[in-house]
């Protein structure tokens, strides 16, 4: 008998462990922030002492906490103060009207003095009703005082209102600059409100730049848009060297309620380092000793976990970078159209043997199968072999060549995919690389068949935190219209809860104390309202979650779930 | 309004600096060339925006001693950082008190130094000279390159002025050769002129005009035939008395000239016509003549 009795025993629903062995448990007994008991009921009750609370999980479903595999927690502290103009069923809105009605409702909430700059993201005209989309003239009698910049959810561009274009300086005597467009009102040069790529870049100067203070402030709503999807582990996956300041400090100073690990973007570690680390000289690239061994703990719920690398761009803004070009032009109406690459091949050959030999675990961004082979072979170069155990992460790997798994097998390599593309921008991948090339994306099932850790991610901010949705696209990869990209790609319920708990702990070296149900490992729990693995595909998305504990703590909801 | 915003714009202080791009891609010796304008003392006050500070660290010390400042560019793939490296590191110049006499930029060697500079111009800079530092060595296996090809290609698109690096590694004849065959491609992918060559390690001449007068078509083709070979490139947009709605562009490259028929778009305000045009000559050349028989009433140096 257990010399430690259990804070707090959870029994009479679902819980599904994760383990292989015993996937499913009667009850989960917690102590002390870990699982001090799971499985057969009978069992785990012999762990309650006096003070035990019991909670009857009334036919909820219980799970391990949902581990980010990757996403953008920085973008997270500006979308709290920025209006959702989704489309449906990810936002409220299918017309200009309703977008209007946001904004309305969100400077009620977030006011906004005269002058201030009014945000929103998601902007989708093709959900729109009107059969047109938004003239800044549709934001201007809304807001003729303040600037607003309604962003596109591809996050290369954005609708802006007449303030907005004035404080950028862009008018019709404006020209477009090379690789952008400023969107001209048919028949004259006046500037409609859109403008994309190059054209918008020059916008963020002219953004709010809130102080550490502020950001600080926003930590506590940030957290929660994660714990209110019953995540319990978060990703910054592209740490930049302002941020990182900012997130030692919230850590410091107890803000952080989840982990929050950390990928430093490559292209900042050299002045990372010069802050820290002054005196230090070395070769471009390699780490004094005490910031190698800053990789890998947590302090304060904090920890960093490798380096992110850029391969490519994105497949929906046609800047990732394929083998083959597109059926339809370029981004700025180039022909034959296939990407490029964002670092220059000899730079990444270099990162990667540098860092992997130092011990540092990689995750790096590819989207197109030229980027995959380019970063295939850097890894080649470098030496990277299984036996290893570097795990290096190539994140997306979303369009990927026939064979490049296997060669993922040979070296190490393993993916985390982004399947909520299939639902987002299935429809255009479809139509810019013909159903083949599209059905390749995220290949789940393959990459599992081969014994690949498969993680899945929203990459928020480019996606909403939807958990639930990574499940239902892995296992029907349909887009919006209701193609299914890749049929013999999906894969199980139980197969895509992996992807978003255990396999996710794997990819960050967490799978001893995290990611599933098992005596010992962390109490970071979610509780919802439905089973995923008994609900249609196609319900998902409309399961709540009841409530998430960190550490065995409630975090969001309440354990008896009257507030579900 | 736009008047408004030019004050309210946080680079309001750079507004009209001039600024040049140096692009090239990565080891085709834009670093070497800049060290060398450097120590000869061509960047006195300039402000030089790089990638990386570690490739010009020796160098930037001896900017930093005269009256410039180093700036580091950032970089990455906005939709995930959201964030504009470019603008950032202009701010940090702009909350100086003094602005730069002139701002120099090391494009990144994956960058399109087309786009750089329309960045810039969007932020208010001058431009005065977009160069593209090419190496004969490894030009022809770059075009080619199964990772990078299109990209090198794409670099050449909208510079003023080629610069070729390590030239005198070659043979005389070898270099030549290579020079045409690099000729012959940018021929042949051809929507736009190609840029002329520079073959000093100087750093090229810019001279800036503004014009506040407007011109006759005749006269601005008469000014152009008579530029001397001294001159590699002479462009900008003016004010000609026939197309009073918008400014009309005009370049010059060697013997072929190009002026617009008609303006593109119109006057930023009704108010406000004005050309402008930046001759670009070999570092020795002397300070070129401007197409008006009326004095300039502003000079611009760069
Ligand atoms: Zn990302």
């Amino acid at each position: 008998m257990d010399a430690v009795a259990a804070e707090l025993i959870l029994s009479g629903g679902s819980i599904l462990t994760m383990e292989g062995v015993c996937p499913r448990a009667e009850a989960i007994a917690i102590a002390g922030g870990r699982i001090l008991a799971v499985g057969a009921r009978a069992a785990v009750m012999a762990h309650a002492g006096p003070d035990t609370k019991q909670i009857d999980l009334a036919g909820r479903t219980l799970l391990p906490g949902f581990i980010d595999a990757h996403g953008h927690f920085a973008n997270a502290l500006q979308v709290v103060g920025w209006a959702n103009i989704q489309r449906l069923p990810a936002g409220p809105v299918t017309s200009i009207a309703d977008l209007q009605q946001v904004l309305r409702e969100h400077v009620v909430s977030h006011p906004v003095a005269k002058g201030e700059w009014v945000i929103a993201y998601g902007y989708d005209p093709d959900g729109f009703s009107d059969g047109r989309p938004l003239d800044k003239a549709d934001l201007d009698g809304l807001f003729p005082d303040n600037p607003v910049m309604v962003i596109h959810n591809s996050n290369h561009g954005a609708v802006l209102n007449s303030a907005a274009l004035a404080l950028a300086g862009y008018d019709a005597s404006t020209p477009d600059p090379a690789g952008g467009v400023i969107v001209r009102r048919p028949g004259s040069t006046e500037p409609a409100g859109l403008v994309m790529e190059t054209a918008f870049i020059p916008l963020f100067l002219h953004m709010p730049q809130p102080s550490e203070d502020a950001r600080l402030a926003e930590f506590e709503a940030a957290q929660r848009l994660y714990t209110s999807k019953g995540i319990t582990t978060v990703q910054d996956g592209a740490t930049v060297a302002a941020d990182l300041t900012l997130f030692q400090r919230a850590a410091r100073e107890g803000r952080l309620c989840v982990d929050l690990v950390l990928l430093p973007l490559v292209l900042d570690v050299p002045s990372m380092l010069r802050e820290r680390f002054p005196d230090f000289q070395g070769q471009p690239l390699e780490l004094p000793q005490p910031a190698r061994e800053a990789f890998g703990s947590y302090r304060d719920r904090l920890k960093l976990q490798g380096i992110k690398l850029l391969v490519d761009g994105s497949p929906q803004g046609k800047t990732a970078f394929w083998g083959e070009p597109l059926l339809t032009p370029g981004p700025n109406g180039e022909a034959n159209w296939r990407g490029q690459p964002v670092c220059a091949p000899e730079q990444l050959m270099e990162a990667v043997a540098q860092l992997s030999a130092q011990g540092i675990q990689l995750f790096s961004h590819c989207n197109g199968d030229a980027a995959i082979d380019l970063m295939i072979e850097a890894c080649r170069r470098a030496g990277l072999n299984p036996e290893q155990d570097h795990r290096t992460v190539i994140i997306h790997s979303q369009f990927m060549a026939p064979a490049q798994l296997e060669q993922y097998a040979e070296l190490g390599l393993h993916p985390s995919f982004f399947t909520v593309h299939a639902f987002f921008f299935g429809d255009v991948h479809l139509a810019n690389l013909g159903p083949e090339r599209a059905g390749r994306m995220s290949p789940m099932a393959s990459a599992m068949a081969l014994g690949l850790h498969c993680s899945n991610h929203n990459d928020f901010s480019v996606t909403p935190i939807e958990p639930m949705r990574m499940l239902e696209t892995a296992m029907t990869r349909r887009t919006r219209t209701g193609v299914v990209l890749g049929a013999s790609e999906r894969v199980s319920a139980e197969a895509a809860l992996r992807a978003l708990t255990i396999e996710a702990a794997w990819q960050i070296r967490e799978e001893s104390s995290k990611g599933s149900l098992a005596t010992g490992k962390r109490a970071d729990l979610v509780i919802l309202d439905a089973n995923p693995t008994e609900t249609a595909p196609e319900r998902l998305n409309d399961i709540a979650v009841v409530a998430t504990l960190k550490d065995g703590v409630c975090v969001y909801g309440s354990l008896e779930g009257d507030n579900a | 309004m736009n008047d408004v915003s030019v004050n309210q714009s946080p680079l309001g202080r750079l507004r009209g600096v001039p600024a040049t791009v140096v692009g090239g891609y990565l080891g085709s010796g834009k670093t070497t060339l800049i060290n060398g304008w450097l120590r000869d003392g061509a960047c006195q006050g300039w402000a030089l925006l790089v990638n990386d500070l570690g490739s010009i660290n020796v160098d930037a010390e001896r900017l930093r001693q005269g009256d410039g400042r180093v700036v580091e560019l950032g970089g990455g793939c906005v939709c995930c950082t959201l964030r504009d490296g470019l603008g950032a590191a202009l701010l940090e110049l702009a909350k100086r008190d003094q602005p730069p006499a002139h701002v120099l930029i090391e494009a990144s060697g994956m960058a399109v130094p087309e786009r750089l500079a329309g960045q810039l111009s969007l932020h208010g800079l001058a431009l005065v000279r977009v160069l593209l530092v090419v190496d004969l060595e490894r030009i022809e296996a770059l075009w080619h390159d199964r990772w990078v090809g299109e990209l090198v290609q794409q670099q050449f698109e909208g510079v003023d002025l080629l610069q070729f690096s390590k030239r005198d590694l070659l043979t005389p004849p070898e270099a030549e050769r290579r020079e045409q065959w690099l000729h012959q491609q940018l021929d042949a992918s051809g929507q736009r002129t190609s840029p002329p060559l520079h073959r000093e390690r100087q750093l090229a001449r810019s001279d800036s005009w503004l014009q506040l007068e407007p011109l006759e078509r005749s006269q601005v083709l008469a000014w152009a035939a008579q530029l001397g070979p001294e001159v590699l490139r002479a462009k900008g947009e003016l004010w000609l008395a026939e197309a009073p709605d918008g400014p009309v562009s005009f370049d010059r490259v060697g013997d072929r000239v190009s002026l617009a028929a008609a303006p593109s778009r119109p006057w930023s305000a009704p108010l406000q016509r004005r050309g402008q045009l930046v001759v670009i000559s070999r570092a020795s050349a002397q300070a070129p003549h401007w197409p008006s028989l009326l004095p300039s009433t502003r000079l611009i140096p760069a």
